[in-house]
């Protein structure tokens, strides 16, 4: 898309191939993205098209065979290993299909964790934490640990868990494959608002049109290629 | 399918799969295997000790002592009491019509270790002619037998490996007293291979002593003992203790292998309570990695004996070869091995019953810790566990 | 440190099996803390004493008696301060199980080697009475001694002459303190000649010489010196410090003292499998959560330290509790054995095996969590 401003993520010519075995896949061909600061972007397309890939390499979880990945001016394709780590931890929060969330610490110890990475004091981390609950609506259920939430309630402090240090871009795979229809609805809806009233920029994997209707735009993946460019949702 | 046949069914199973989870039975097995070599190996210091000092042991002969001697160096019995003695209803008589009744001195002298230079007390027996004629094994394997009347002496085969300056044709200082040493002796592995030994009235006489320390007296029959002790302890002329060879050799050191198998038996069973836990904890992890497959077997509907039976053979049949593996190690490491304390030096025994007793300890741990593992497996809610990850 | 609550929740993810762990790292530490103090106590024998009090044995054997004539030889031996003949007069008092350390000493010239020992009231005591018994502290509490009181001992070597038999009926005249590095802290006292006269054998000898010297670093020479006097005589001596003859002790226990630390080592080498399988196993399990780690931005190093710091954690909290368990029972068996087990160092050098333990078996999970691919490890669920 054109814009006067320069687009908050953009993925140049990136091709990404894995190794299996002796044989080498080539998962990603020559892709190009761009996606603005403070779009919702829904990423669609079938199982094996490439889109939880292209997720990882924009979220700086992995590296293009070949290419490049932009990411607030930073070109994150030439990271090494410990540089992305550092990168992920200010720049990216990620929200996935089953929460991922320490079953062993309580909901507010898992938000507190990426900020656990920053040199903010004990005070200043748990009010951030705080913060965060408030903003997803788990205040009161922060003492909790995981295996006393509903998934609903689980995706939540995953939530607040990706927005907790501000990042400059909030990276969700498949956020509502686990959850009913009406808790998935939610938690849309809270991503949605995050997106609205925050200005947050979210990228979206989902299977689930339904879903995809949530974001401000959408675009298909098909074996490892974007296929069309359908206008933005309303 | 009947109970038997279950259990026959799941038991292979499960051994089948245990190939993915050697890694963690492997592990206990080491364990096992640790806990069982040491504690045989330690148990096998008691025995050794014990075996040694049971060589020669016979039921048909008897030592004398003075009444209340605390120590085989102590107490006194006179010449005319060794008559006595001697003339006692149930001593057998050698070919020439001697009564077979040996009058013993036996004092303490302090010798030097080879190993560190430290010092160790071992015993010098004063044996009379009648020795050898009692004591068919002993063998002159260096040099010659010492004769009566002059400083000579002989060192038992054990004592001379371990101490400095006791081989033929050393000298002893003793007492201000030059000894020559004009021998070695070996007695099959006796005891007695860690003293020396020389003639019975030179020893008094040197050790400014003028009475026997003990009589050994070999009876007609192991029935004659009763008659014998009764007859010297009634006799007012004498003040002595009598008792049989096998009793006496249990009071010598009695007390020594009391603390050695309390020790073997302590560390063991310290180091047992460990593998327990740590078998407790591999079983558990079994059951975890294991978790879809019960669960599946059991929605079939296969028992929870089955599952339970399984778990058990299972644990039993990582201990056991871990107990195997142990008591191999203690004995090829361990058996025949010498060692020297305390101024006696033997060979460690590791012995069948030692191995026995090895082997019932690790199937204990087995047991215990296959048992509550094994009811988690038969007890674990099918339904979640088809659904876990 | 903020990772604290971090690393002790993943300690405890599954509390079955960290307590099991627990437990057999504390029991494998409780054994090493009984071992090592039993080891040290062993060591320290000879440490706690005086340096100025030397004794003299009968070369040939300590169990061979020497002519008391030789004290005032002795004597005579520059650099000698003082010397009293010891008979060994140890019995039982009553039943066979209440044992009584006693020495039949020259009174005067004990007081003379130890003048911290004895009162002057109690020398004259003892000269008043020569059947007099003076306790130690410890025999007299444990037993209900009081002056005045007549006990009889059951002596294990001497015969009375005069009861015929082997009891002596002594009276108690008083109670005397030693120091804690007195050479006759726990000993009772009795008089040598009424010991000596009444004796039935060994008239006219004694077990052993104790000798005060007054300048404590020419030990050697003046204990040299003593020797040299009965060199090639039938009563030979050897002349030595406390210290010195009980590391000799010692050294007899020889080959045991080694076979029983190949043991601890195996125990270890056991544990270190046993702890360290459970860690790998551990880390699988949660390989999903690591990746997470990773996502979140911590770093490939930071997992691995992650790992190592619940591994240090478990082992020295552990340690802590095995070692404790066996410095615990330390005053129990001091008073129960007399023996002088002691804990201190031993505790340090269990700490630091502990950590060395964590480093061990926490490095190879360490090293497979900090190489996990997060992009794998999230796909592979």
């Amino acid at each position: 898309m054109e814009s006067a401003v320069e687009p908050l993520v953009s993925v140049r010519r990136v091709i990404k191939r894995y190794k299996r075995g002796s044989e080498s896949i080539e998962v990603l061909h020559n892709l190009d993205l761009d996606v603005a600061a403070g779009e919702f972007l829904a990423l669609m397309g079938p199982s094996g098209s490439g889109k939880t890939t292209l997720l990882n390499l924009i979220g700086g979880l992995d590296r293009p065979t070949d290419g490049e990945v932009v990411v607030a001016g930073e070109h994150i394709d030439g990271l090494s290993g410990g540089e992305l780590a550092k990168w992920r931890s200010r720049h990216v929060g990620f929200v996935f299909q089953f929460y991922n969330l320490m079953p062993t610490l309580s909901a507010e110890r898992n938000v507190e964790l990426p900020l656990l990475l920053t040199h903010l004091s004990g005070a200043q981390r748990k009010a951030s934490v705080a913060a965060a609950l408030e903003l997803v609506g788990l205040s009161d259920r922060k003492k909790h640990k995981p295996g006393e939430l509903s998934g609903g309630q689980q995706q939540r402090v995953a939530i607040a868990r990706a927005i907790v240090t501000d990042p400059t871009l909030l990276v969700c795979d498949e956020p509502t494959g686990d959850l009913d229809r009406e808790t998935a609805e939610e938690i849309l809806g809270l991503l949605q608002l995050l997106n609205r009233e925050q200005g947050k920029t979210i990228i979206m994997v989902t299977h689930d049109p339904k879903a995809a209707e949530f974001a401000s735009r959408i675009v298909h993946l098909d074996k490892g290629a974007l296929v069309d460019e359908p206008a933005a949702a309303a | 399918m009947n109970t038997l046949g279950q259990v026959l069914a799941v038991t292979a199973m499960s051994l089948l799969g245990l190939r993915q989870r050697i890694g963690a039975a492997l592990v206990t097995l080491i364990g096992v295997a640790c806990v069982v070599g040491v504690t045989i190996s330690l148990l096998a210091i008691g025995a050794g000790l014990t075996k040694t000092l049971g060589v020669h042991e016979a039921d048909d002969r008897a030592i004398v002592l003075s009444s209340g001697a605390a120590a085989a160096y102590m107490g006194s019995i006179s010449p005319s009491e060794v008559a006595i003695i001697a003339e006692a209803p149930g001593v057998k008589k050698d070919a020439a019509g001697r009564p077979m009744a040996e009058p013993t001195a036996v004092v303490v002298v302090e010798v030097t270790k080879k190993k560190d230079g430290g010092s160790a007390n071992i015993g010098f027996a004063g044996v009379g002619p009648e020795a050898t004629a009692m004591n068919r094994t002993l063998k002159i394997i260096a040099g010659r037998m010492f004769r009566p009347a002059v400083h000579e002496l002989i060192v038992g085969r054990a004592a001379r490996a371990q101490f400095v300056n006791l081989d033929v044709g050393d000298h002893v200082s003793l007492r201000g007293v030059d000894w020559t040493v004009v021998g070695v002796f070996a007695d099959e592995g006796a005891i007695s291979e860690n003293n020396l030994m020389a003639d019975a009235d030179t020893v008094l006489q040197a050790f400014d002593r003028n009475a026997y320390q003990q009589v050994l007296v070999q009876l007609t029959s192991p029935a004659a003992f009763a008659r014998f002790r009764d007859a010297l302890t009634s006799n007012p002329q004498l003040s002595v203790d009598v008792k049989r060879d096998s009793e006496y050799r249990r009071q010598q050191i009695g007390q020594l292998t009391t603390v050695l198998n309390f020790i073997g038996y302590f560390i063991g069973g310290v180091m047992a309570v460990g593998a327990v836990f740590g078998a407790i904890n591999t079983m558990y992890s079994a059951v975890d990695a294991r978790a879809r497959e019960i669960a599946t077997l059991r929605a079939i509907g296969f028992g929870g004996t089955a599952v339970v039976v399984s778990v058990m053979v299972e644990s039993l049949l990582i201990a056991l070869p871990g107990a195997l593996v142990g008591a191999l190690a203690a004995f090829l490491l361990f058996n025949d091995h010498v060692i020297s304390s305390v101024g006696l030096s033997f060979p460690l025994a590791v012995t069948p019953p030692l191995v026995v007793t090895g082997i019932v300890w690790a199937l204990v741990i087995g047991f215990i810790g296959g048992f509550l593992p094994s009811i988690r497996a038969a007890r674990l809610p099918v339904a979640s566990a088809l659904r876990a990850t | 440190m903020k990772f604290a609550p971090l690393i002790w929740a993943g300690v405890w993810r599954k509390p079955g099996r960290a307590i099991l762990t627990l437990l057999s790292i504390v029991t494998a530490f409780l054994l090493f803390g009984l071992l090592q103090g039993f080891a040290s106590g062993l060591n320290q024998a000879g440490s706690q004493t005086r340096a100025d009090v030397l004794l003299t044995f009968a070369r040939v054997s300590q169990i061979e008696p020497l002519p008391v004539s030789q004290a005032a030889q002795i004597k005579s031996v520059p650099g000698v301060a003082a010397v009293t003949p010891v008979v060994l007069f140890t019995g039982t008092y009553r039943t066979p199980l209440q044992l009584v350390p006693a020495f039949a000493v020259d009174i005067d010239q004990l007081a003379a080697a130890d003048p911290d020992l004895i009162t002057p009231a109690q020398i004259q005591a003892m000269h008043a009475h020569r059947d007099g018994i003076l306790a130690s502290s410890l025999i007299a509490g444990r037993y209900g001694w009081k002056i005045g009181d007549s006990v009889p001992i059951r002596s294990f070597q001497w015969t009375n002459r005069v009861s015929g038999g082997s009891t002596w009926t002594l009276d108690v005249v008083g109670v005397h303190g030693g120091a804690q590095d007195d050479f006759f802290k726990n000993i009772t006292l009795v008089n040598y000649d009424f010991i000596d006269q009444a004796r039935t054998t060994s008239q006219g000898t004694a077990s052993l010489f104790v000798l005060r010297i007054a300048d404590p670093n020419r030990a050697s020479q003046i204990g040299g010196a003593v020797d040299r006097l009965f060199a090639n005589s039938p009563h030979e001596t050897k002349t030595a410090t406390q210290r010195q003859l009980a590391q000799d002790q010692l050294k007899q226990i020889g080959d045991i003292g080694l076979v029983v630390n190949e043991i601890v080592a195996a125990a270890f080498f056991a544990l270190l499998f046993s702890v360290g399988s459970v860690m790998m196993q551990s880390v699988r399990e949660r390989t999903p959560e690591l990746a997470v780690l990773k996502t979140l931005g911590f770093t490939d190093g930071g997992v691995m330290g992650l790992v190592l710091g619940e591994a240090i954690t478990l082992c020295l909290f552990a340690a802590a509790i095995g070692l404790g368990l066996a410095y615990v029972t330390f005053p129990g068996i001091r008073a129960l054995t007399g023996f002088g087990i002691r804990g201190g160092p031993v505790m340090g050098v269990g700490l630091l095996i502990a950590v060395g333990l964590a480093l061990i078996v926490g490095l190879p999970p360490a090293i497979r969590g900090m190489r996990l691919s997060i992009v794998e490890a999230l796909a592979g669920r």
